[in-house]
């Protein structure tokens, strides 16, 4: 069964989200949207471009970033929009080119917003109601793949997360393709704390060099290029990279809180206090490509190591049929020994889901309290991997005592996939859920079209708004 | 280099079968049926529960297709007893039915 199974899924074509074909304009329908029964969905806004999270000011009133960057290597200003009743659109601040603005949150009467990194390394900033811009935290260490991400105020403190530099702590060819790597050519991950090497290399093009058959090797949290031996120890650092850090919301030192995620998107408190994180899982994709890696709701422990870049959803994969992608050899651990036993996580997600921004439902206002509201912006294939359907576009609900992920909000029609792909007018790319201040309302941030062909081509003026509430 | 032949051609065929039977399968998530899913049956319980660790993550959705196919019209768990105790597998089986409502 596993023998037939694996050769129909090389048979199959990719049939990912993104792969689109021509690009098509953005027609908005809430008719299009399912939801969970007695909720309804309205439009608040439309057109704006790569936003990706929302905050409520004191008064409730909704402010929406706009990234500034997106994979494909585009540009924008990154913005800080406020947005009223009458759909009057002011924009409050204006970054630089560092983008992508990730995840903003109103604290104590300003704005902290996470800047991504991708040209001067990751940031937070606090932006007050005048639009003036200082910087709390700089110089983090999310210059590749992935960014700097969050923040939540919690007890005293602003936590934000760090994105790995990899898919799975070596460099590769791809990450050429990402842009980084012939911007920054010695950039590489970041342990938190020492690390000890199994010595694993991986063979592959030189990109760095303009002789096609320029093959070379590559390790673990080294450069491109760099080969690694057994037992070589990497010296962990702070900041690191695959982190979750926080600062006093006045100022102060950033220390760390938790090490070992690879993509650590998402942070939310739950009503009782406790945090929690996204983190997207592996990718079938570089010199080190992982299969079948989930995406996992963890609740953030402080001290704790998660397991990157030898384990998926607490489980090591070294030798494990589950991850090996089909064709290829078995996964091999780049660490000697580990610095400890991961978690258990909270609840394991799609596949290439890309479960990114969360909330949880307070109380009765909205209903399923202490639930946790996912956005998933849906896969990337066939950037990513192989996927044999869309996986993600839409919003789940996850309860946390037992793991169970259930469809909130999604796309109507006989298959899943964004509004792009159905050719309909409903949910593109969830990228976030965050409820308002009183808790009745769930705004969900719509990323808008990104096209994947190997390359991404995300489409301006796209994004979209919407707010769930309870009929 | 005939049972190759052979070998090729069957599998080619199971595939077929395959991609035609999953093909066929409905979206059974709540929002799609306009109906909450709950249940107090155990088996159905730890079912769903164990489902979510093992096979959620290439059927999200309840069963839908995404790594891997969509399941939600032919419930039959594909792990063995190695990999999930022969209860858990029964469970999940309860869960599917349960769920394919």
């Amino acid at each position: 069964m596993i023998i037939a199974f694996a050769g129909c899924y090389v048979i199959r074509g990719f049939e990912g989200g993104g792969q689109i074909g021509t690009l098509p304009e953005r027609p908005v329908n809430t008719a299009d949207v399912a939801l969970h029964p007695g909720y309804k969905i309205e439009l608040v806004g439309e057109g704006f471009t790569f936003p990706t999270a929302v905050a409520f000011d004191a008064s409730n009133t909704p402010y929406i970033i706009e990234s500034g960057y997106s994979y494909g290597e585009v540009w924008q200003d990154p913005k800080l929009i406020k947005l009223e009743e009458d759909g009057k659109r002011t924009v409050i601040a204006t970054g630089s080119k560092n983008g992508p603005w990730t995840g903003v949150v109103w604290h104590d009467g300003a704005f902290y917003i996470a800047e991504g990194g991708t040209l001067e390394g990751g940031k937070i900033l606090k932006v007050t109601i005048d639009g003036t811009i200082s910087v709390l935290v700089k110089d983090l260490p999310t210059i590749g793949d992935h960014h700097t991400n969050g923040p939540v105020v919690t007890n005293g403190y602003l936590y934000f997360s760090l994105g790995v530099a990899t898919n799975a702590g070596v460099v590769g060819p791809e990450n050429k393709d990402f842009g980084w790597l012939l911007r920054f050519k010695d950039f590489h991950d970041i342990p938190c704390k020492d690390v000890v090497l199994s010595g694993v290399n991986y063979e592959s093009d030189n990109v760095l060099t303009d002789d096609p058959d320029d093959k070379t090797s590559t390790g673990a949290y080294v450069p491109f290029g760099t080969s690694t031996t057994p037992g070589q120890i990497i010296k962990g650092a702070v900041p690191c990279t695959g982190s979750i850090m926080r600062v006093p919301v006045g100022g102060g030192t950033p220390e760390l809180v938790s090490w070992g995620l690879r993509n650590p998107y998402g942070l939310a408190a739950a009503p009782d206090g406790r945090l929690y994180v996204t983190e997207n899982g592996y990718d079938d994709r570089g010199s080190r490509p992982i299969w079948g890696s989930g995406d996992v709701l963890w609740e953030v422990k402080e001290g704790a190591w998660y397991g990157f870049p030898d384990h998926s959803a607490g489980k090591l994969m070294q030798n494990d049929e589950e991850f090996k992608v089909p064709g290829n050899k078995a996964v091999r651990s780049v660490l000697q020994t580990y610095p400890g036993p991961p978690p258990e996580p909270v609840a394991i997600l799609g596949v290439h889901s890309s479960s990114n921004g969360f909330d949880f439902s307070k109380g009765a206002q909205f209903g399923f309290a202490g639930e946790a509201f996912i956005a998933q912006f849906g896969d990337m294939a066939p950037n990513v991997g192989k996927v044999l359907y869309p996986v993600g576009f839409k919003v789940v609900r996850v309860n946390t005592s037992t793991g169970v992920v259930r469809d909130f909000a999604t796309n109507k029609g006989k298959r899943n996939g964004p509004a792009s792909w159905l050719e309909k007018g409903g949910l593109e790319r969830p990228v976030a859920a965050t409820f308002d201040g009183t808790g009745s309302a769930l705004y969900v941030v719509d990323f808008g079209i990104l096209k994947t062909d190997g390359s991404s081509h995300p489409q301006a003026r796209t994004g979209v708004i919407w707010k769930i509430t309870k009929q | 280099m005939r049972s190759k032949k052979h070998a090729v051609v069957s599998l080619t065929l199971l595939c077929a079968v395959w991609i035609v039977m999953h093909s066929c399968a409905s979206r059974k998530s709540e929002p799609l049926t306009g109906d909450e899913f709950t249940s107090t049956d155990t088996h159905v319980l730890n079912g769903e529960k164990v489902y979510m660790l093992h096979c959620q993550k290439c059927h999200p959705g309840g069963g839908e297709g995404g790594l891997g196919p969509a399941i939600n019209s032919n419930p039959s768990p594909g792990f063995d007893k190695s990999e999930i105790a022969t209860e858990d597998l029964q469970d999940i089986a309860s869960y599917l039915k349960a769920w394919k409502r």
